[in-house]
C-alpha cells in the first residue's frame, strides 16, 4: 500500500525539462532520498511536492488524497530548508510554536515542550535563532517541522551548510528520530555518502528522471548505467572493446564494464598469478598513490586507460608510485552496462 | 490551476496603486514634456519649432553652454581633489577612516538654498568676510564677486566635492594591498604601480564619478537660483523661468530645452552604467 | 615614510577646513552681536533665535514641510512594501522592469520632472498643481530609488520567500506570513531608506518653487524668500534647518553603523558570513569529487 504516490509529474521553466514524467510511490514510514547533481531536478520534485512549486501535468497524492492543487497550508507536509529559515524576530520557543499558534490548536505548550526535548534543546528556549550555532538551528528547524506532525517530511539539503563533524552527528539523530516518530521522510541531497548511510531507499535522479530506485545497497552493488556508476561508488568503467583488450579475452558481452575500485588488488609482476582462476590480470604501473585517511587510492595507469584501486590502509606492502604491477580482476565482481 | 490563477489577478491589483503614481508622475510627465516640445507656441501646430529657435538663439546656446562649462569645471575640479584626498583617506586608521567619511556625508547634504545663504552671509556683497577682509585690508577677496561665474564655481564646487570622495573612495578598496606587493616583488616601483595598476584600475569609477557629477552640476537649480537668481544665464534657472514665471511664460519652449537637459543627463548616465560593467567585469 | 603622512594630513586638513568653513561661519554669525572689525565676534546673543522663533510663518513652513514629508514617505512605504514583495516573489520576470522604473528618477533631474508636471496637471481633468497633492506624488517619484533600494535590499538579506514558504507551510496565509514574518524584521532595513528620504525631501527646492510656490510655504520656499531679510536672522534659520538635517543624517549613519560594529548585530552577522562560507566551500569541494 503506497503512501505518498507521484504520478507521471512534468514541468518545466521557459522550454527547459525540469522534471520529465517522474512515478514514484513510497511507503508509511519509509525514509527515502532523492540524489544527484545540482540541476537535476530533486529539489524542484521535492518543492512541487511542497506545492511550493506547480506542477505542469501530473498528481501527486498522499495518504490517498490528491494534493496537486491544494496550497501548501493544506497539504499537511512538513519542510526543512537548507538555510534553516528561522524567523529571526522569534526565539526556539516560538518558531516551533508558529504552526500551532496559525491553525490555533489547543496544548501547545505541552506539545512545543514535548519537541524541545526531543531535539535536545532544552534550555534554549529563549534564544535567538542568530544566537544558536547552525546545528542547533537546524535542529529548531526540524522541531518546527515535526511538532506540526505532518503526514510527509520533506528535507531540503538540511545538513549541507553544516561543518563534517556536526553533519556526522545530526544524521544519526535525524535517523532516530524518524525512526521513533516512523514518519514517512524525502531527503534531498547531492552526497552519496549521506544517501547511503541513512536511506531505506534511493532515488537517483539525473536530468529531470529517476535513472535507478531500489535500498543503497542495490545501488551501490549493481548500478544499472555509467551516469549511476559513477556518481555512486567511483566505479572504474570502460567500454567493452578496450576490456576486451586488456584482458586478452572476449567473454564479457555488453557495451561497458563497470568495476569498483575496492574489488581490485594489485600484484607485482614477478608474482605468479597463474592459479587465480577466476581472475583476469592487467598489467600497468602505479601512476599516483594518494590516501584519504584509512583507504589508499592507487592510480593504474595501463595500456589503454586509467583504474582506481583503493585498499584500507594497513600495515602490508605499500606500492611506490612507478612500480609494474599486475591489476587482479575478479570475474564475477565485473558489471555490464 | 485556476484557483492560482484568481489569486493572481487579486495580486495585480494590489500593484496597482504604484502603478498609477508611476504613470501619473513619473512616465506621464516624460511623455507630456517632450509631445509638448514638438508643439508651436500656440500649442496647437505641430512643429519642431522650438528646436530650431534654441539652435538659433544665441541666448539658450549661450545657456546650454554656460551651464555645460560650469558642469564640467566643478566635476573636473572635484574629481581631482577627490582623487587626493581619497587616496589619503586610506592612509589613516579606519576609525578615522570612518569619521572622515561621515564629515563627508554630512557636507553633502548642506547644499541647494542653504548652502548659497552660507555663501551670500560670508562672501556677499555686505558678507561677513567680503567686509572683514575689507577692514583688515586684505585685497584678496577685492575683485571677487559671488553673484558670478566665479562665485557659481566656488559654491558648485563645494557641494560637489563630499560627494566625489564619497563615491571614489570605495574603489580605493579595490586597489588590492597585495598588488603593490606583487608588484614590489616584481622590481616594480611605486611611480609604476600606479601608473599600471592603481590608476587603470581606478579609472572606471573616476569616470562613472565625474559623469554622476556632472549630471548633478547640470540639474542643479536651488543653489544657482538662490545665488544668482536670473541674473546669469545658466539652462536650469531658463527652463524655471520659461515654465513657471509670469513674465516669460513659454511652456513649449521650456519642454524643448528640458528634453534637451534631460538628454545630457540620460546620456552621463548612461556612461556611468557602461563604466561601472567595465569596472566589474575588471574586478570579477 | 613619516613626511608623506604629514602631506595626508595637510591635505586631510585642508579638506576639513574648507568643507567646515562656511558652516562654523554661519554658525557664529547667527549667534554673533556686533562683528564687522575683528576676526571673532565682539560680543554674543540669542536674539536671533529668539526672532525666529516666534515668527509664526516659520513655524506653518514647519509645519507644511512635515505634513509633505510624512505623507508622501507613508504612502511610499504602504505602496511600494506589498508591491516589490508581490513582484519579488509572484511576477520575477517583471523586476528588471520595476528596477528601472524605481531606478528612472534617479537620472531625471527635479527642474525637468516639473516641467512636465506642470504641463500634465495646471489644466485638463486633474488640476492639482499649486496644491499640495501634485508635490506627495512628484515627491512619492523623487523617492522612489531610495525607498526601492533599501526594501529590495532588506527583503533580499531577509531571504524573505523562504521565510514565507515555510510560514506558509506551518499553515500561515500569505497575508499572514508577511505579517508575521516579514513585516517585523523588514522595519529596521526600511528605516534607513526611510530617513535618508525624509532628509532628501526636507532639502527640496525646485519641485516646490516651481509646482506650488508661495501657494503651500514650505520651509525651502520660507529660507529663499527669507534671503533677502538681515544676514543674521537668516543664519540663524540656516543653522536650525541644519541641526534637523544633521539629527536625521546623523540617525541614518548611527544606524548603518551600528549594523557592522553594534556587538549583538556583528555576532548575528559573522556567524551568517561564516556559514555562507562554510557552504560554499563545501559545495566546491563535492562539486570537485563529483
Amino acid at each position: 500500500m503506497s503512501y505518498v504516490t507521484i504520478d507521471q509529474v512534468t514541468k518545466g521553466y521557459d522550454n527547459q525539462v525540469v522534471l520529465n514524467n517522474i512515478s514514484l510511490t513510497l511507503k508509511k514510514g519509509e525514509f527515502a532520498t532523492l540524489l544527484g547533481q545540482s540541476g537535476c531536478g530533486k529539489s524542484t520534485l521535492l518543492r512541487s511536492i511542497a506545492g511550493l512549486e506547480d506542477v505542469d501535468v501530473g498528481s501527486i497524492l498522499i495518504d490517498g488524497i490528491d494534493i496537486t492543487n491544494l496550497s501548501p497550508r493544506q497539504r499537511e507536509v512538513g519542510m526543512v530548508f537548507q538555510s534553516y529559515a528561522l524567523f529571526p524576530n522569534m526565539n526556539v520557543y516560538d518558531n516551533i510554536a508558529y504552526g500551532l499558534k496559525m491553525k490555533k490548536v489547543k496544548d501547545i505548550n505541552a506539545r512545543v515542550k514535548k519537541m524541545i526535548e526531543m531535539v535536545d534543546l532544552i534550555g534554549k528556549e529563549a534564544s535567538y535563532p542568530h544566537q544558536l550555532s547552525g546545528g542547533q538551528q537546524q535542529r529548531v528547524a526540524l522541531a518546527r517541522a515535526l511538532v506540526m506532525e505532518p503526514k510527509v517530511l520533506l528535507l531540503d539539503e538540511p545538513l549541507s551548510a553544516l561543518d563534517a563533524k556536526i553533519r556526522k552527528n545530526l544524521q544519526k539523530e535525524l535517523k532516530r528520530i524518524q525512526k521513533e516518530l516512523d514518519i514517512t521522510t524525502i531527503f534531498v541531497t547531492h552526497d552519496q555518502e549521506e544517501a547511503m548511510t541513512m536511506s531505506d531507499r534511493i532515488f537517483v535522479m539525473n536530468k529531470g528522471i529517476v535513472v535507478q530506485s531500489g535500498s543503497p545497497s542495490e545501488i551501490y552493488t549493481t548500478p544499472v548505467n555509467t551516469f549511476v556508476a559513477k556518481f555512486i561508488g567511483n566505479y572504474n568503467v570502460c567500454s567493452i572493446e578496450v576490456f576486451h583488450k586488456l584482458v586478452r579475452n572476449s567473454e564479457l558481452k555488453g557495451k561497458e564494464v563497470a568495476i569498483r575500485p575496492e574489488v581490485l588488488q594489485l600484484v607485482s609482476t614477478d608474482e605468479d598469478t597463474s592459479d587465480l582462476q577466476d581472475n583476469w590480470r592487467i598489467e600497468g604501473f602505479i601512476k599516483d598513490v594518494s590516501m584519504t585517511g584509512n583507504v589508499l587510492r592507487y592510480e593504474v595507469e595501463t595500456v589503454e586507460s586509467a583504474f582506481h584501486v583503493d585498499y584500507l590502509h594497513h600495515r602490508g606492502k605499500m606500492f611506490e608510485q612507478g612500480a609494474h604491477v599486475q591489476i587482479i580482476v575478479p570475474k564475477n565482481e565485473c558489471i555490464i552496462l | 490551476m485556476r484557483k492560482i490563477k484568481k489569486q493572481k489577478i487579486y495580486l495585480l491589483a494590489l500593484l496597482l496603486p504604484f502603478i498609477l503614481f508611476v504613470i501619473g508622475f513619473e512616465i506621464g510627465p516624460l511623455v507630456a514634456m517632450i509631445k509638448n516640445s514638438l508643439y508651436a507656441d500656440d500649442g496647437i501646430t505641430f512643429s519642431i519649432d522650438q528646436y530650431l529657435t534654441i539652435f538659433k538663439s544665441k541666448f539658450y546656446l549661450q545657456a546650454v553652454k554656460n551651464s555645460f562649462i560650469i558642469a564640467i569645471f566643478s566635476a573636473v575640479v572635484s574629481v581631482i581633489v577627490a582623487v587626493i584626498v581619497a587616496y589619503s583617506f586610506t592612509k589613516f586608521s579606519q576609525k578615522i577612516q570612518n569619521r572622515l567619511l561621515m564629515i563627508a556625508n554630512m557636507t553633502s547634504n548642506f547644499e541647494g538654498i542653504p548652502l548659497s545663504f552660507s555663501y551670500i552671509i560670508l562672501l556677499g556683497n555686505n558678507g561677513l568676510f567680503t567686509l572683514l577682509f575689507g577692514k583688515i585690508g586684505w585685497d584678496l577677496f577685492a575683485d571677487f564677486n559671488l553673484y558670478s561665474w566665479t562665485g557659481l564655481i566656488l559654491v558648485y564646487v563645494y557641494f560637489q566635492i563630499p560627494l566625489a570622495v564619497m563615491l571614489i573612495y570605495p574603489s580605493y578598496q579595490g586597489v588590492k594591498k597585495q598588488w603593490k606587493e606583487a608588484s614590489s616583488l616584481l622590481g616594480g616601483s611605486k611611480f609604476s604601480f600606479w601608473l599600471r595598476i592603481g590608476i587603470p584600475v581606478l579609472l572606471p569609477s573616476i569616470v562613472g564619478t565625474f559623469s554622476i557629477l556632472f549630471a548633478n552640476a547640470m540639474g542643479a537649480y536651488a543653489t544657482a537660483y538662490a545665488l544668482v537668481g536670473s541674473n546669469y544665464n545658466l539652462l536650469s534657472l531658463q527652463i524655471a523661468s520659461l515654465v513657471a514665471s509670469d513674465v516669460t511664460l513659454k511652456p513649449q519652449l521650456g519642454s524643448a530645452l528640458g528634453v534637451l537637459l534631460a538628454s545630457t543627463m540620460i546620456g552621463a548616465m548612461w556612461f556611468n552604467e557602461r563604466m561601472m560593467r567595465r569596472i566589474r567585469r575588471d574586478l570579477r | 615614510m613619516k613626511s608623506s603622512m604629514t602631506f595626508h594630513k595637510v591635505i586631510i586638513g585642508l579638506l576639513v577646513i574648507y568643507l567646515i568653513i562656511p558652516l562654523i561661519g554661519t554658525l557664529l554669525f547667527s549667534i554673533a552681536g556686533k562683528w564687522d572689525h575683528t576676526i571673532l565676534p565682539e560680543n554674543y546673543t540669542m536674539k536671533w533665535y529668539m526672532e525666529l522663533f516666534q515668527d509664526e510663518r516659520f513655524y506653518d513652513a514647519f509645519k507644511r514641510t512635515l505634513f509633505l514629508i510624512m505623507m508622501t514617505v507613508g504612502l511610499s512605504v504602504v505602496i511600494m512594501l506589498p508591491t516589490i514583495f508581490i513582484i519579488s516573489v509572484y511576477f520575477s520576470k517583471w523586476e528588471r522592469l520595476l528596477q528601472a522604473t524605481a531606478m528612472l528618477p534617479y537620472g531625471i533631474p527635479p527642474i525637468v520632472g516639473a516641467v512636465g508636471l506642470i504641463k500634465l496637471y495646471s489644466d485638463g481633468p486633474i488640476q492639482i498643481a499649486g496644491t499640495p497633492w501634485i508635490l506627495v506624488g512628484a515627491y512619492f517619484i523623487t523617492i522612489l530609488p531610495f525607498m526601492y533600494q533599501g526594501i529590495r535590499n532588506s527583503l533580499r538579506t531577509l531571504n524573505a520567500v523562504q521565510l514565507v514558504d515555510a510560514a506558509e507551510l506551518l499553515g500561515a496565509t500569505k497575508f499572514q506570513a508577511f505579517r508575521t514574518v516579514v513585516f517585523p524584521n523588514i522595519i529596521s532595513g526600511i528605516l534607513v531608506s526611510t530617513l535618508l528620504s525624509v532628509a532628501l525631501l526636507f532639502s527640496e527646492f525646485a519641485m516646490a518653487n516651481l509646482l506650488v510656490g508661495g501657494r503651500f510655504e514650505t520651509l525651502q520656499i520660507y529660507m529663499a524668500d527669507k534671503l533677502n531679510s538681515s544676514g543674521h536672522l537668516t543664519s540663524a534659520i540656516v543653522i536650525t534647518y541644519y541641526s534637523m538635517i544633521l539629527l536625521l543624517t546623523g540617525t541614518v549613519l548611527k544606524l548603518t553603523f551600528k549594523k557592522d560594529k553594534g556587538p549583538i548585530m556583528s555576532n548575528k552577522k559573522r556567524i551568517l558570513s561564516i556559514f555562507k562560507k562554510q557552504y560554499r566551500q563545501k559545495n566546491t569541494a563535492l562539486e570537485g569529487e563529483n
